[in-house]
């Protein structure tokens, strides 16, 4: 048995709960997919279609809790405050010191801890967007057509001489980015969260791109109207600006993190454990 | 520190350092507490040596285990104990400690061969 052995083991355990993405994620991802085209209500099939990816989401929640007590077992994860005395920390103690300090627990740290990074996350979303030139969008809101035929309507962004005024094309594009600095937010913090590790980069991946997508949205100001316009605008526009774009992102990413995490805690709690290999 | 790292080596606490041992008291350092079917797929273990491994682990005073009823089965859970996180604990400042001394002494020029 090796140290990188014991490090997967209180890995796994530590964030055993969390780990558990056909429990958590994945749902979330259906059920954020589900609200897109929301206004798009006059084809039966659509509608069907959303509903269906809602009522998977929760079903799917509620039934992988019962898999995953049944198939692995469960564990009672305990908050681990920061060790007073990092110094006393063995590299033969992955992870961190044996030794446990009174703390809430995890799950407790991990909701506290996704408010304040979201928090945050929209704050320097609404400053970054309060430092640029307001940029105006107004695109199609028919309600009759399919969600995907606005990306060929074209959409037209300009600088206005005042902010904007809030049509439904402009509420929708800023929910939208801020649910990217929301979204991008809480998988940069998960990955932190889970130590940086190589096998959750995935977060990272997920996380950058949304993060860089809030980002340009809110400074979009800053690349239009001094001489031509850049021609990657053009080909980001829709997802800057169509709410359901943003929501097909966002949950297609918590969907194959959910997936991915699930992958990971089936092969670490499936295969032959160092002990037995150890025998 | 003994001249070299082999006979500290050879004082460790058998009762810790022993890989199935040691991957049960790793997994249930990092949680409150863990259930039998958990520490089975964790550990990889055969689930009479995992009974074994867990009642040596009890008697050492090193883990503390409840049994409990759920939808009319017995479920085990195991902890460590207060004795089990310290003594835990001090394996791995142990092994840091070899370790370290290892390494200095694989530094050390060697012995020029006697004439």
């Amino acid at each position: 048995m090796t140290a990188r052995d014991l490090d997967r083991i209180r890995f796994v355990t530590r964030h055993f709960t969390g780990l558990q993405g056909l429990r958590f994620a994945v749902p979330l991802g259906l059920i954020t997919l589900s609200g897109g085209g929301t206004t798009y209500f006059t084809n039966r099939w659509f509608l069907l279609l959303r509903a269906a990816l809602f009522a998977g989401g929760v079903l799917l929640a509620l039934a992988a809790s019962r898999y995953y007590r049944r198939t692995f077992g469960e564990v009672d994860t305990l908050g681990l405050a920061p060790v007073e005395a990092p110094e006393s920390l063995s590299i033969y103690s992955p992870g961190g010191a044996a030794t446990l300090l009174a703390a809430p627990p995890r799950e407790t740290l991990a909701l506290r801890r996704s408010l304040l990074l979201g928090g945050l996350a929209l704050a320097a979303y609404v400053v970054l967007r309060s430092l640029a030139p307001a940029v105006g969008f107004e695109a199609d809101e028919s309600l009759v057509e399919a969600p995907w035929h606005s990306l060929r309507a074209g959409v037209f962004y300009f600088l206005p001489l005042q902010e904007p005024s809030l049509t439904p094309t402009m509420v929708k594009a800023l929910f939208g980015q801020a649910l990217y600095a929301l979204c991008g937010a809480l998988a940069l913090g998960t990955w932190f969260a889970r130590g940086r590790r190589f096998s959750q980069v995935h977060y990272l991946a997920l996380g950058l791109p949304l993060l860089a997508l809030a980002a340009v949205g809110a400074s979009l100001g800053r690349f239009i109207g001094v001489g031509d316009d850049p021609a990657w605008i053009t080909w980001i526009l829709p997802a800057l600006v169509h709410l359901w774009v943003a929501l097909l992102l966002c949950g297609l990413a918590l969907i194959v993190a959910g997936l991915l995490d699930h992958r990971q805690l089936v092969r670490a709690l499936r295969r032959p454990g160092p002990a037995a290999a150890a025998r | 520190m003994s001249d070299t790292p082999f006979e500290a080596l050879a004082q460790l606490d058998r009762r810790l350092h022993e890989p199935a041992r040691l991957a049960i008291l790793a997994a249930l350092s990092a949680c409150e507490r863990a259930d039998f079917l958990f520490l089975l797929h964790i550990t990889g273990l055969a689930q009479a040596q995992l009974s074994a491994q867990l009642a040596n682990l009890e008697e050492a005073g090193l883990v503390e285990i409840e049994k409990r009823f759920v939808d009319k089965k017995t479920q085990t859970l195991a902890r460590l104990s207060n004795s089990g996180r310290q003594q835990l604990d001090g394996y791995w400042k142990e092994m840091e400690e070899l370790r370290e001394g290892a390494a200095a002494w694989r530094r050390q020029p060697p012995e020029p061969a006697p004439a």
